[in-house]
């Protein structure tokens, strides 16, 4: 039970970046956790592999948040799935965390590409 | 469980639907079917862990494991049924004790009047002494207030009484409440049937009406609505039933009093026995009524006091005699419980002290748990030290505990409260006045909530201790960790101090009633209860009148005289010996100083009083018979009275006059002493005797209703022999008292009776709590020890050794709780007489010593049992053991 806080802990550092990514596969319409994960990987050049085990957490999460909704539907290939859809609240959060997100990674970009201060 | 958003099942689902969806794209790019539905489970990973993570994120964690924590409280506890039985029932007794009285007192202090738009009604009092406190009002004053003032729309006057009426099962007690016709508008409430009183009847001389409240109505008169028309008699006299009261509404002088019959003021001169109270509604002098006023509409109650400052003014020009100018005083109606002041002040404080010395108990209660609780804790050590390493965090082992104390403190706070209900409603059957104790979200807030501070406050020190355990030590089977050699202020010493303390106090008080009591009886009375026995019949009540009545008593009297062994017989008013009525008197010829008036007690005798009772007459002669009305009135003082007043012991040929209340204020009655008598004992706790009068009760024109005889035989027998005459004078008489002068006397101690045993029953209640606290910590110790007590045995240690080294600290710990105990207790005796302008029973060396021997003696055996077991056991076998 005491490893539980380390592992909290590591999904707290995803939880973000994951989020926005969800979100942002969700601005081109309804769909289901497999088309999301899909989606990420296509979209990213196969860069990201999503852990499935973090996927529909992560989900539970912003559909709880009130970020998307949820219903069951049927797939294209005629297969039951849950379908997610962004809200309103969804769409004012993610312009929300794209400016956050690309506010860090110019920051981290800086740091990184910084020359030494002391030299 | 209702927070829970999302089911299960429908998580598993849709990582189902996942799964297919992936296999099915693994198909279109042709892998095999059956490889297809693998290489998915695979690439989806641990779908376990994924619902683990989802059912962790869509509750709330802690109550979830609270509920765990609660199931496995029961489960642990219901196994440990011995030590859960004994910590429900401890806490039930502290719990329900406190409860049951909290109900007393949420009902006389707590509980609103239920009066509508109550912002609007207030209390209106005229001020009486030095300090202008606010007292009732007078009838004549009354009516100047609803003439002169336009701040009120209506206003009404109250005169609260008790009264016996004649109900199916013979007499009863009745709380009564003369009223105005203006009653109604003024509280805003409507008659169930019937009407209320005309303004007619707000005078005598018109034919008495009442009006029936509900729930006697309910109660006694079984919802009868043939009741209106009907006459009921009340204190003898007849009053016509012309109304049903309002459902809602008990009593204007109390919410928890239930008023029996509401009364038009027609009836004062017949029902009320309190005096002469012909001339009330007419004297200034004489204050009796209540006032309750509705403001008009966009009145404050500032004006209203403004205009009523106005109306004094006027009232102190117009009635300098009978008003002394000290005001009046207008109070929103839901500022006050009672009475203004005094009354309330008093209320408020007993309150306090029966709740403060409630609360001792409780936390004698409560800290005895807790030591129990400790010493199971400790007992655990090995479980938590397992639990610790394996992971468990102390928050959650001290929630663990937690959850157990908590169960517990509720179970203990259901079972109070079924113990509280029923001891109110054993309460509410002893008086004879009917209370209205109910329950109300207060009480029910109040026990869940001393419920719950139990739990968690008594529970959370332990629970903290327990889990504070060093693994190795622990693991290795906790040895000593609590020996009383690792130091002296540790919990479990300050709990068990507190509770002995705790106890001792209890004690003290029980002892010092106990010794109040006991002086009581040992008073020298002055006079004699041998052979002497009183009834006391209800001629009222049956309907004489006044003239008949004493006719009647005085015929009794004669064939009471007449019973063979009677050496001396009289007829007198009320008790016959002590109680009496505090005047105000003056010596004629001496201007009483400026501010500063006499005052003495008065009671009432006739021919024969002194010589039944044996009180010897010191100088002068007793009451006879030729001192009737017509003729000059005369008292017999007692010698204090002799002494304090008239300065001389032979008081006999002064006079003085009295007045009180049957004469109102401004006429006084003079008298002459004809005789001096010896001090009677006032029958009180600790006083000295007071100056006292004994007027005739003939002269006083007061009815001679009871009959006390002294015989050469028995008091039972002449008790007897009482009763039968009464019957052959007239079988329909009622008997209102009958008892012999013994009974009497006890029955004066009643009170003191009851509450030596309440203090004692708590107070043996806590010795017993402290005494199982004692034990268990003892036999724990020995429990820890019996290794190293088993070696010193071995070695040709004695079993007296053994006991003292068991019991050495603990008796350093008894004796320094009781030295404390006693240390506090006097001092508190000493504050309290300082502080109090009362007489207190103070205790004597004999009660103290008691005390502390009796506290000592069970404490200490309590201890000694486990330590003897020790002594007695198996050196072989306890050394085996580990």
């Amino acid at each position: 039970m005491s490893t539980r806080r380390d592992e909290s802990e590591r999904i707290a550092l995803l939880q973000g970046t994951l989020d926005l990514l969800i979100l942002r596969t969700l601005l081109f319409g309804r769909e289901h956790g497999q088309g999301i994960a899909r989606a990420i990987q296509a979209m990213s050049g196969d860069e990201i592999l999503i852990d499935h085990g973090s996927l529909y957490p992560a989900l539970q999460r912003l559909e709880t948040k009130g970020f998307v909704s949820a219903e069951w539907g049927v797939s294209g290939n005629n297969r039951k799935a849950r379908f997610y859809k962004m809200t309103a609240s969804g769409k004012k959060q993610i312009t929300l965390e794209q400016k956050q997100w690309e506010r860090i990674s110019a920051a981290v970009g800086r740091v990184l590409s910084a020359a030494n201060p002391a030299g | 469980m209702w927070f829970r958003k999302r089911r299960d099942e429908d998580f598993a689902a849709e990582i189902e639907a996942h799964v297919r969806l992936e296999a099915d794209q693994l198909m279109a790019h042709g892998i095999p079917a059956s490889e297809a539905e693998s290489a998915a489970r695979r690439a989806f990973g641990n779908t376990t862990r994924a619902q683990e993570r989802f059912y962790e994120s869509v509750r709330w964690l802690w109550l979830d494991e609270l509920v765990r924590g609660v199931r496995e409280a029961v489960r642990r506890l219901s196994r440990d049924w011995q030590f859960t039985v004994a910590a429900v029932l401890i806490l039930a007794l502290g719990i329900g004790a406190n409860t049951a009285i909290f109900s007393v007192v949420n009902a006389l202090l707590f509980r609103s009047h239920p009066f509508p738009n109550i912002h609007r009604l207030v209390n209106v009092y005229q001020n009486v002494t030095e300090r202008a406190a606010p007292a009732p009002v007078s009838f004549p004053a009354y009516r100047d207030i609803v003439s002169s003032s336009n701040v009120f729309s209506a206003v009404t006057a109250i005169l609260a009484d008790d009264a016996r009426y004649q109900a199916s099962d013979g007499l009863r007690m009745a709380f009564v409440e003369h009223a105005t016709s203006s009653y109604l508008e003024v509280l805003g409430y409507r008659l169930t049937a019937g009407r209320w009183f005309t303004e007619a009847e707000d005078r005598t001389g018109v034919g008495p009406s009442a009006v029936i409240g509900y729930r006697t109505w309910e109660r006694q008169f079984g919802s009868d609505f043939a009741i209106l028309g009907q006459t009921v008699r009340l204190n003898g006299t007849p009053v016509t039933v012309v109304g049903i009261g309002p459902r809602d509404l008990t009593s204007t002088t109390h919410p928890a009093l239930v008023t029996d019959f509401w009364l038009s003021m027609s009836a004062l001169a017949g029902v009320a026995v309190r005096g002469n109270l012909a001339g009330i509604l007419e004297r200034r002098g004489d204050r009796n009524f209540e006032i309750r006023a509705r403001l008009k509409e966009g009145v404050t109650v500032a004006q209203a006091q403004a205009a009523m400052d106005v109306l004094a003014r006027q009232l102190a020009k117009d009635y300098p005699d009978t008003d002394p100018g000290k005001g009046i005083t207008v109070l929103p109606t839901n500022q006050v419980v009672v009475q203004p002041g005094e009354p309330d002040a008093m209320i408020a404080y007993g309150s306090a002290v029966i709740m403060a010395i409630m609360s001792l108990v409780l936390a004698i209660a409560c800290s005895n748990l807790a030591t129990l609780l400790l010493v199971r804790g400790a007992g655990r050590a090995k479980e938590v030290s397992v639990r610790l390493a394996l992971g468990a965090s102390r928050w959650q082992l001290v929630r663990h505990f937690l959850a157990e104390s908590i169960l517990l403190a509720m179970c203990g706070a259901a079972a109070g409260f079924i113990l509280s209900q029923w001891a109110i409603q054993y309460l509410s059957k002893l008086p004879q006045l009917s209370f209205d104790i109910r329950i109300d979200y207060r009480i029910l807030g109040f026990t869940v909530a001393i419920g719950l501070v139990t739990g968690i406050a008594f529970g959370l020190a332990p629970a903290l201790r327990a889990t504070k355990v060093e693994l190795l030590s622990g693991l290795r089977d906790g040895d000593g960790s609590l020996s009383f050699t690792r130091g002296w202020f540790t919990l479990r010493n300050t709990l068990l101090t507190g509770q002995v303390i705790g106890s001792f106090l209890l004690l003290m008080g029980t002892g010092v009633m106990i010794h109040a009591v006991m002086s009581l009886q040992a008073q020298e009375l002055g006079f004699t209860t041998q052979g002497v026995a009183l009834v006391r019949v209800g001629t009222r009540y049956a309907g004489y009148e006044e003239a008949a009545a004493e006719r009647k008593h005085q015929e009794l009297l004669r064939r009471i005289r007449a019973i063979p062994g009677v050496q001396s017989a009289f007829a007198t008013n009320g008790a016959p010996v002590g109680s009496s009525v505090g005047r105000e008197i003056e010596i004629d010829g001496v201007a009483p100083a400026v501010g500063a008036s006499l005052s003495a007690e008065s009671a009432w005798a006739s021919p024969g009083y002194f010589e039944t009772l044996q009180i010897p007459v010191l100088f002068g002669r007793t009451l006879q018979e030729y001192d009737s009305p017509g003729k000059p009135q005369v008292a017999v003082v007692n010698e204090t009275m002799a002494r304090r007043v008239f300065g001389s012991p032979n008081a006999v040929g002064r006079r003085f006059r009295y007045g009180g209340i049957e004469q109102s204020r401004e006429e006084k009655v003079s008298v002459e002493v004809v005789g001096v008598v010896r001090d009677t004992s006032p029958l009180q706790v600790a006083t000295k005797p007071e100056p006292l009068f004994y007027l005739s009760a003939a002269q006083s024109g007061v009815e001679t209703s009871t009959l006390v005889a002294r015989s050469s035989l028995d008091a039972a027998g002449l008790l007897k022999a009482m009763q039968r005459e009464v019957r052959s004078v007239d079988p329909t008489l009622p008997v209102l008292q009958a008892r012999t002068m013994e009974q009497v006397l006890e029955g004066r101690l009643y009170l003191w009776k009851q509450g030596c045993a309440m203090l004692g029953g708590l107070g043996v209640l806590a010795l017993v709590l402290a005494s199982v606290g004692l034990y268990a910590v003892v036999r724990f110790a020995v429990s820890k020890r019996s290794r190293e007590l088993g070696i010193r045995m071995a070695l040709g240690a004695r079993g007296r050794q053994v006991v003292w080294l068991v019991m050495r600290d603990v008796t350093i710990l008894i004796g320094v709780s009781i030295s404390i105990a006693s240390a506090a207790s006097l001092a508190g005796m000493v504050l309290i007489e300082s502080a109090s302008h009362v007489d207190v029973p103070g205790a004597d060396s004999a009660t103290i010593l008691s005390v502390v021997v009796i506290m000592a003696a069970t404490a200490g055996t309590a201890a000694y049992f486990p330590a003897r077991r020790a002594a007695k056991a198996d050196p072989s076998k306890s050394l085996r053991h580990e």
